[in-house]
């Protein structure tokens, strides 16, 4: 790769046109300039090991993967963090996973570690938190069941007191009972931290969380009673062994109910300790969690490798008279990919916000107080709904927009896109997701009259909707009547839902049944108020932001660009209720195609502030310097089926018909084997 | 099938893991397996006759035919294998390879049910679910492309060894740096006069051929595409049959590099490969010269007409349009009648729980696509009659219809394959967790789907290029001319027709709504038209003016596709003949797929008040109020398409709905689970957890 090809010098030349400071952008991004230097240095030192090099993950089987995965996962942890001085509450600990793109025990140190200390007493996490946290002992958390998931109630796994023994005796009553899906349970814990059904004297008590070991700690063989194997293939997730556990009769003592919550003492006496709503601020943590990694990170990387490609790619004409054009410069591909990299920031920024209002919420929670819990439970079960919906369809789009390339793996975009694909059904299913979220909102809309609502619901106190004043694009520009529009049209629809609801309950339905009739205009109920808070915490972000011109005016730009295609989308909505008019959705339609355009030069300098390295995005399309057909030929050469020229297991099936071919097209002298 | 090449490396796994499984299997679920009650409920309860409908949806003597041929090979032991899902991107290649061998020597076997041509594509359907690729471009491509452009010297020499798979062949024309821009290919063939052959060269890492199907380990030859270089002037591109591999060792041959372009979302079995030419030379005779040629002294010869040969692309975008309507209709399938057997929460406190199908947000989800799966198979019908006729037209020398199918059979191409893309996800998350899985089918359902929104035209160039020709009949429209068929609309004033919120109108009404449908297209139709010509006004050249207005026009042609596929599903139904119980349902589906596309784009009909906002809210009512009726039927309507489980290939999808058994079955293949516990166990894992061990 000596010379410069065609390709590189179009994305150097973009590189040339770029109005900002890209280096400020990524510092924005992280948050500081501190923060780039210490990612940048984690990244570099990761990067650069020799112990943790491998060959194209592409490339590699499903079991090589599992075990190149565990053998790299094992070596950070024991030796280079160590050596670093690197620990999970470093600094550093946040940049782990983006620069090694894949580990091994994510659910042991993210729900296993963790739930030691929150739902056991200070002696029971005493005793495993810091073997688990050693990886002394490997843990998941086993919730999921064959015939459950996002039902908590329905799990049929039963562990029943046994006073003789001081003993719980757990089942699987059924195969719907059988646990499935845990991550890391296959092959690798050999604890689980099981959730199952209480029962004491033939009573039930709900579920519990129980301590149980589930393999031989020498030979790791399951033990008795326990049988434990790996789920198969999925769409993604290669190097994770999720798993299936299936118990009969298998024993563990007492004290393995881990009892912060609740206990048992040994004559079967069962005391309730705390609230049960503890639980859920586990589940918001890692909803939040889950938002940077498993949402904006992978958006960011697919936005990066769709902008960079089209940049080089070259096909068809726009003048017929002279070359063909990059696609970028195609408004209709413009029109696929910006509003990606615009939804790209604004999670960025909204995921933020929510982290920043958890540590408050943590904060408070130490001094007993809990008010916010439904608030944030509620906002936390949304926002992951709809940016793990925007952000799977907005990368299946990117990839889509590269074309044949994009389904290659080759491009690195099928490993993002399975991935995510994930993110819509796991930790929630979303339309549970949106319909808890609309459960808090229909309190809310009760409360507005008496106009005490605050914080994200605060909106909803003013029940008058003004029209919108656009008039003109430049209006349309405005972050602030952007902003006006969306909070407009939430709380008409908050408010409709909640009379729809209100009728049904008057016309003599059963609360449960009425809800259910209304579920349609609930989950719309949801989606409008996330979209509001989208919309407004990421332009008062952006407002509030202490920058450059240039790059304030960019990100203004991509926050209009987010409200706006959005609009586009469903402009229904805004008119039946009367936010907007025809003629000012024709204004925001043309407005968005303008800020396509005025976008579309810094399209590359966009993307390249969030900094990917090569070696971090995967990716022949993606690559920084624009090498897009050299790199995907180098990379297609290292497939095992190109191992050699002849691939004989397949060619035996084939040359009784072709030797007859050369019989004819080269005469029968040959013929002769 | 000789016995030296029929056993395979996957055999070898296959017949080990039988005899090797464990029985993880619990007694208590091992009694022979029944209908499940749940699903069993749901048909018992069905008020149209199963049967009735697969026969209108197949044919009498097609559906007879497709379940001997389903026997045939579904029954037959050499077919058997573990779940593609557990095979390396290697082992998938060669048992698809081995299927395909010996599926070609069966098919002798099986006259009384092949008799011809109409026989052998329903065969090959039926292999299909194997993931049936080796030969899939030999002979949809290859074959055709030859017969259609061979001299009666070439069809002579080349046919009878392709027939007989004597040379196995693919079509390389997409390259590296090209695709759906057919001019810019750069692959250049030059001729020479002195030994008259033409020689062939990728000039650039960009012109490398890349994609084909079966290019990199299995086919003997390809049909080239290439720039034509003769006497110093370039005639654009042209097709060439060119040996690559050597027929004795199978080598390729000098000046060829050629191999597999690595692993892909889906299409695991296929070898797509890369081709790179180095000063290849093959014989003059190898250019395809039904239309054009090159005599021995280099003298070239025009075709008469391009558009000529376009025909083959139009035919696959129609098939596409059919897989559009087969892959919808079986993540419609999978996802009923698994909703019907997974049961989760509370609906009312103390009661059992419902089955998720039961549920309004479970039925939104799910029943407007069972009604857009029967809706494409409809418009699937319609379109392929047009593509008969037109071609019949052709035939006859008549071409005036040639503009009207390329731009229709682009849309509708484009139109369904978007719909049942972003449809099969909304499927399997219906499925939650266990719709990720590969255990559902839903993986490699979407994965083998996926590429028909990119491949044989990309999609938004195919809308683009609808499009143009909407533009171009507005602008013959206001000249006078009269438009044909399927675009004569275009030239009623339907602005006056209808304006929302007038009394009186019958919102239920399909005929009514879908003249909206129509208005609706003609206003974005004529409004795309508006926008390219105040660009050209403005001073900009056609080409600007389309590329500023290309959001629009992609707008209009949806709007155009979605017009003719409501009419032509309310109107097929019209014609058919049917009890009147499945008359009275098919008409339910009819009007769920007509109100929910009016709910889901409402913003255009309100915009260009054809609806008012308390119309458009009625109708979205009408939609919901639905559900339940086609909730009686669901699983009727869905068993109707008559997959069978070897076809649907997921545990979700069971006909029986044991769904939990067998998934628990299923995951006995999982390569990690042949021991206990796992090698890499030895090497890291133990040595972990044993340093601090006495702890506990």
């Amino acid at each position: 790769m000596a010379s410069m090809t065609t390709e590189m010098k179009l994305i150097d030349m973009e590189r040339k046109n770029i109005s900002f400071s890209v280096e400020e952008l990524t510092n924005i991004i992280d948050g500081s300039r501190e923060e780039t230097a210490i990612r940048r240095r984690v990244e570099h030192i990761i990067e650069n090991d020799p112990v943790l090099k491998h060959k194209s993950l592409l490339h590699m089987s499903r079991e090589e993967r599992f075990t190149e995965s565990i053998r790299r996962t094992v070596y950070f942890l024991k030796t280079l963090c160590p050596r670093m001085g690197w620990t999970s509450q470093s600094r550093e600990a946040r940049y782990f996973e983006r620069a090694l793109k894949e580990r091994s025990f994510v659910v042991h140190s993210g729900a296993f570690v963790p739930s030691m200390k929150s739902f056991g007493t200070k002696e029971q996490a005493e005793k495993w938190h810091k073997l688990a946290a050693n990886l002394n002992i490997i843990g998941t958390y086993a919730q999921t069941e064959l015939g459950h998931g996002t039902f908590l109630r329905g799990l049929e796994t039963v562990a029943t007191y046994d006073r003789a023994t001081q003993e719980f005796v757990i089942n699987c009553p059924r195969i719907s009972a059988m646990k499935w899906w845990p991550g890391e349970m296959g092959k690798s814990a050999n604890h689980v931290f099981l959730m199952a059904e209480l029962v004491i004297d033939g009573k039930k008590y709900g579920m519990h969380g129980f301590m149980v070991q589930i393999r031989d700690l020498t030979t790791h063989e399951p033990l008795p009673g326990v049988t434990v194997g790996d789920i198969g293939t999925k769409v993604s997730f290669e190097t994770v062994d999720n798993g299936f556990l299936y118990l009969r009769s298998v024993r563990v003592p007492r004290e393995n109910l881990l009892s912060k919550l609740a206990q048992v003492a040994p004559d079967g006496t069962y005391t309730k300790k705390a609230s049960d709503r503890l639980m859920y601020g586990s589940m918001v943590r890692l909803r939040v969690g889950l938002l940077g990694s498993e949402v904006v990170m992978p958006l960011s990387k697919a936005c990066t490798i769709a902008v960079r490609y089209s940049a080089v790619r070259r096909q068809g004409l726009l003048d017929p008279n002279k070359d063909e054009v990059p696609v970028l410069n195609y408004v209709s591909q413009q029109h696929k990919l910006l509003p990606q990299v615009a939804t790209a920031y604004v999670a960025n920024f909204a995921s933020k916000q929510l982290i920043k209002m958890y540590v408050i919420f943590l904060k408070k929670v130490d001094s007993g107080d809990i008010e916010q819990l439904p608030e944030l439970h509620a906002l936390s079960a949304g926002l992951k709904a709809m940016l793990t919906e925007q952000s799977t369809m907005g990368a299946e789009i990117l990839r889509r927009a590269c074309g044949g390339h994009g389904y290659s793996y080759g491009s690195g975009l099928p490993f993002i896109v399975n991935r995510m694909l994930a993110s819509c059904t796991y930790e929630g299913e979303n339309t549970v997701m949106y319909l808890q979220c609309a459960r808090y909102l229909m309190k809310c809309a009760d409360k507005a009259r008496d106009k005490k609502l605050t914080g994200t619901v605060a909106y909803l106190n003013d029940s008058s909707s003004g029209v919108c004043p656009a008039r003109t694009s430049d209006d349309f520009l405005s972050l602030n009547i952007l902003m006006k529009c969306y909070e407009n049209r939430a709380k008409c629809v908050i408010q409709q839902a909640a009379s729809k609801l209100q009728q049904k309950i008057r016309s003599g339905l059963p609360m449960h049944n009425a809800w259910n009739m209304v579920a349609p205009f609930l989950i719309r109920a949801a989606k409008e108020h996330i979209m509001q808070y989208l919309v407004e915490t990421s332009c008062k972000f952006v407002n509030d932001l202490t920058c450059s011109d240039p790059v304030k005016k960019i990100l203004t730009q991509l926050c209009a660009l987010y409200a706006l295609h959005h609009i586009n989308n469903s402009p229904g909505d805004f008119i039946t209720n009367g936010c907007l008019n025809s003629a000012q959705c024709d204004i925001a339609h043309d407005t968005e195609v303008y800020l396509l355009g005025i976008l579309r030069p810094d399209a590359v300098g966009i993307v390249d502030a969030f900094d990917f390295t090569d070696d971090i995005l995967q990716s022949c399309l993606g690559a920084y310097d624009g090498n897009v057909y050299e790199r995907l030929f180098e990379w297609a050469k290292e497939a095992p089926m190109n191992r050699t020229e002849v691939h004989q297991d397949s060619y035996q099936l084939l040359r009784p018909y072709l030797h007859k071919g050369r019989d004819v097209l080269e005469g029968a002298a040959k013929s002769k084997l | 099938m000789s016995s030296q090449h029929s056993y395979t490396n996957v055999d070898k796994r296959l017949v080990k893991s039988y005899f090797d499984s464990k029985i993880y299997i619990m007694t208590e679920t091992a009694e022979i397996m029944k209908v499940n009650p749940d699903i069993q409920k749901e048909r018992d309860a069905a008020t149209i006759d199963m049967e009735e409908l697969a026969v209108i949806i197949y044919g009498k003597e097609q559906l007879s035919k497709k379940r001997k041929l389903e026997d045939a090979v579904f029954n037959d032991p050499d077919y058997k294998c573990v779940p593609s899902a557990f095979l390396s991107r290697e082992e998938e290649y060669e048992e698809g390879l081995r299927k395909s061998s010996l599926a070609v020597l069966k098919q002798s076997k099986l006259s009384d049910l092949i008799e011809d041509h109409k026989d052998i594509m329903a065969y090959n359907s039926v292999l299909a679910s194997f993931g049936y690729p080796s030969f899939g471009l030999h002979q949809t491509m290859f074959i055709p492309t030859l017969e259609r452009q061979c001299t009666s010297e070439q069809r002579e020499k080349f046919l009878p060894l392709c027939y007989d798979y004597r040379i196995i062949g693919t079509y390389a024309q997409t390259e590296l740096g090209h695709g759906t821009f057919l001019r810019g290919l750069e692959t250049t063939a030059h001729y020479d006069p002195n030994t008259q052959e033409f020689i062939l060269n990728s000039p650039t890492i960009s012109s490398i051929k890349w994609w084909p199907g079966a290019l990199g380990k299995t086919s003997t030859h390809a049909v080239v595409l290439a720039q034509l270089y003769t006497l110093g002037k370039c005639h654009g591109i042209h097709p060439f049959v060119v040996q690559l591999r050597s027929l004795d060792d199978h080598k390729p041959l000098r000046g060829i590099t050629v191999g597999d372009i690595g692993p892909k979302m889906g299409f695991g079995p296929n070898d797509n490969g890369y081709l790179k030419l180095h000063k290849h030379r093959i014989p003059r005779t190898n250019m395809l010269m039904k239309y054009s040629q090159v005599s021995p002294d280099g003298t070239y010869t025009k075709p008469p007409r391009s558009t000529l040969t376009y025909g083959t692309m139009t035919f696959v975008r129609v098939l596409i349009v059919h897989g559009s309507a087969i892959a919808l209709a079986k993540a419609s399938t999978i996802a009923i009648r698994y909703s019907a057997v997974r049961r989760q929460s509370e609906l009312r406190p103390g009661e059992p729980e419902p089955q998720i199908l039961s549920y309004p947000t479970q039925q939104h989800k799910l029943f407007p696509l069972l009604a857009t799966a029967y809706a494409f198979h409809f418009v699937q019908l319609a379109m392929m009659k047009i593509y008969t006729d037109v071609n019949d037209q052709i035939n006859n020398s008549n071409f005036s219809r040639i503009q009207e199918l390329h731009a229709l059979s682009s849309g509708l191409k484009a139109f369904t394959s978007w719909v049942t893309n972003a449809g099969l996800e909304v499927c399997r998350m219906s499925c939650g967790g266990h719709g990720y899985s590969q255990a559902s089918g839903f993986p490699r359902l979407y994965a083998d789907f996926t590429p028909s929104c990119t491949y044989e035209g990309e999609n938004t160039v195919l809308m683009l290029q609808s499009a143009r020709y909407l533009v171009k009949c507005v602008r013959d429209a206001r000249s006078g001319k009269t438009l044909p068929g399927t675009v004569s609309y275009l030239s009623e004033d339907v602005s006056a027709v209808h304006s929302g919120g007038s009394s009186g109108r019958d919102l239920s009404n399909l005929d009514f709504l879908i003249s909206l449908y129509k208005q609706r297209a003609s206003n974005q139709v004529h409004f795309a038209s508006d926008k390219v010509d105040r660009g050209i006004s403005a001073g900009m050249d056609l080409v600007g003016a389309l590329n500023s207005a290309s959001v629009h026009l992609v707008s209009a042609a949806k709007a155009h596709s979605h017009y003719f596929i409501a009419k032509t599903f309310v109107e097929s139904l019209k014609l058919l003949k049917a009890s009147s119980e499945l008359q009275n349902v098919l008409h339910q589906l009819a009007s769920v797929y007509v109100f929910e596309g009016i709910a889901q784009s409402s913003g255009d009909f309100i915009e260009d008040y054809i609806l008012s906002g308390s119309e458009a809210k009625t109708i979205r009512q009408l939609a919901v109020d639905l559900l339940p009726l086609i909730r009686v039927n669901a699983v009727s309507l869905v068993d109707a398409f008559s997959f069978r489980d070897e076809v649907l290939q997921s545990v979700l999808g069971r006909y029986d709905g044991n769904v939990y058994e067998n998934l628990f079955k299923w995951a006995q293949n999982s390569p990690l689970n042949k021991t206990d516990v796992h090698p890499s166990y030895h090497k890291y894992l133990g040595p972990l957890l044993k340093r601090n061990q006495s702890k506990l």
